[in-house]
Parts: C-alpha cells; sequence; structure tokens
C-alpha cells in the first residue's frame, strides 16, 4: 500500500499507552473523517480498527506506564483517510499473526486472535513498518 | 454499556445496549458468568439495542458460551442488527451459533 503524493496531516493526538485512552483517540480521529464526508456505517469500522490496534498495542508492546500511542491522520482530500498509530515499545508486528479460523465451532475455537483480522477486514489496506524504535501501523480507510 | 436481566421460562433474557468494547467488555463477561453462577444454563442475548462491538466483546461471549457448553448449557441471540451483525458475520459468530430473528422464535426452538 502506498499513500498517493498530495496526501497531507490534518491531526496528530498522543495519548498514554492505556486503554482509557481509547475514547480520545476515536473522538479526535473520527472528528475530522465525519467532517470529510464519511459514513456513519464507516466510522464505526475506523472505529474498530482503531480500537483492535491500540488493544494490542497496550496488551503486547507497552512496556512502562510512561508509554504513549501517538494516532495521526491524513487525507489525500479525495477518497481515502490514512491513520497512523505508532508506538516506542518493543518490536511487533501485529501482521504476522495468523488468521483466524472463523468456520472453528464454540469448542474449538481460541480465544482471541479476532482483533488484527477485523483489522484486515473492515479496511482498505493495512501495513507495518519499525522504524526509529518505534511500531508503525497505518491503516487507509476509503470512504466507500 | 446498559445490561438489563429478566427470566422467562428457564431462560434468562440479558438485553445490552450500547456500545461492548475493550472498557465495557469485563463488566459484560462479569454479568453473564454471575447469571451461570447462579445456575442459569440457557442465555439468550438481544442485541437489537446494541450500536457497537469489538473482538473485546466478542471474546467476552465465546469466553461465557465456552463455559456454559462445558454445563451443558448455551447461549442463543435475537436483534442482530447494523455493525454488531455485520461483526458476527465477520468472525463466523454468525454461523457457530443459534440466532433467531425474535424473543418469541429463540423461546419457541426450546
Amino acid at each position: 500500500m502506498r499513500m498517493a503524493e498530495n496526501v497531507h496531516t490534518l491531526c496528530s493526538i498522543e495519548l498514554p499507552a492505556v486503554l482509557e485512552s481509547l475514547p480520545g483517540f476515536v473522538a479526535g480521529i473520527t472528528r475530522y473523517a465525519r467532517e470529510a464526508g464519511f459514513s456513519e456505517h464507516r466510522l464505526g469500522a475506523m472505529e474498530l480498527a482503531m480500537e483492535e490496534a491500540i488493544v494490542n498495542i497496550v496488551k503486547y508492546s507497552s512496556t512502562s506506564p510512561e508509554s504513549v500511542i501517538t494516532i495521526t491522520c491524513a487525507t489525500d482530500d479525495k477518497e481515502a483517510f490514512y491513520i497512523t498509530i505508532i508506538d516506542n515499545g518493543p518490536p511487533f508486528d501485529p501482521l504476522k499473526k495468523d488468521t483466524p479460523d472463523t468456520s472453528a465451532g464454540i469448542d474449538d475455537r481460541p480465544i482471541g486472535g479476532l482483533g488484527i483480522f477485523f483489522i484486515k477486514e473492515m479496511t482498505d489496506g493495512v501495513t507495518y513498518a519499525r522504524e526509529a524504535g518505534r511500531n508503525i501501523l497505518t491503516i487507509k480507510m476509503k470512504k466507500q | 454499556m446498559e445490561i438489563t436481566k429478566r427470566k422467562e421460562q428457564d431462560v434468562s433474557i440479558v438485553s445490552v445496549s450500547g456500545r461492548i468494547d475493550a472498557i465495557t467488555a469485563p463488566d459484560f463477561e462479569k454479568s453473564l458468568d454471575e447469571l451461570i453462577a447462579q445456575g442459569d444454563r440457557v442465555l439468550l442475548i438481544d442485541l437489537s439495542d446494541l450500536g457497537y462491538i469489538s473482538s473485546a466483546g466478542l471474546r467476552s461471549i465465546l469466553s461465557s458460551a465456552k463455559k456454559l457448553k462445558a454445563l451443558s448449557g448455551e447461549i442463543l441471540f435475537t436483534g442482530l442488527q447494523g455493525p454488531v451483525e455485520e461483526v458476527f458475520q465477520i468472525s463466523g459468530f454468525k454461523s457457530i451459533f443459534k440466532i433467531f430473528p425474535s424473543e418469541t422464535e429463540a423461546l419457541g426452538s426450546l
């Protein structure tokens, strides 16, 4: 996934890497997407993708009480939003996780493992990079 | 998130409104666990007024469903709609759980 050349940043929010930061991140980012004309349905998908990404960082990556997560949103002014979620925890590539078997029954089904799958299914592309000691997850979401 | 519970015959009907996300999911699971602990074996969860559910919510549901299954009980659903239905669809929960169009039909199936 490549960002279009004319993409520009709309916002950047930094909050502690804790679950309680979820509403702040979601409200802060979806405000811009709503203004850009995203439907409530797409905003819901965006919120879900952000929650799953943040929960993963809080669970697997954030190491100290001072850990923070930075989320930026950018747009090409046409059809797409790019949400970039950055943390400075140990390297963690969520995209390497196995795809869950969604046909397994109640007994066979492991608890968990759906978060990253949801991000992939509900968005229009997701990439991971490790740069300068930071995990960088970029999610692309189209308006339609 | 708001949870209301009532009993119909031997079935506990749990209506949950608002959101089940990573923050509220533990409380939702606790609510289901309390019913299981007091001896309830069939739970009908009404999702008509639920606007949002994430993988944390599904985790709670699956965890309670596993506990109930081990006790020969089960969880049924009704009121699936909108984004919640979409999440059930994508995750496969729509095919592993019994889902009914109405409460009456769910109770009638037992």
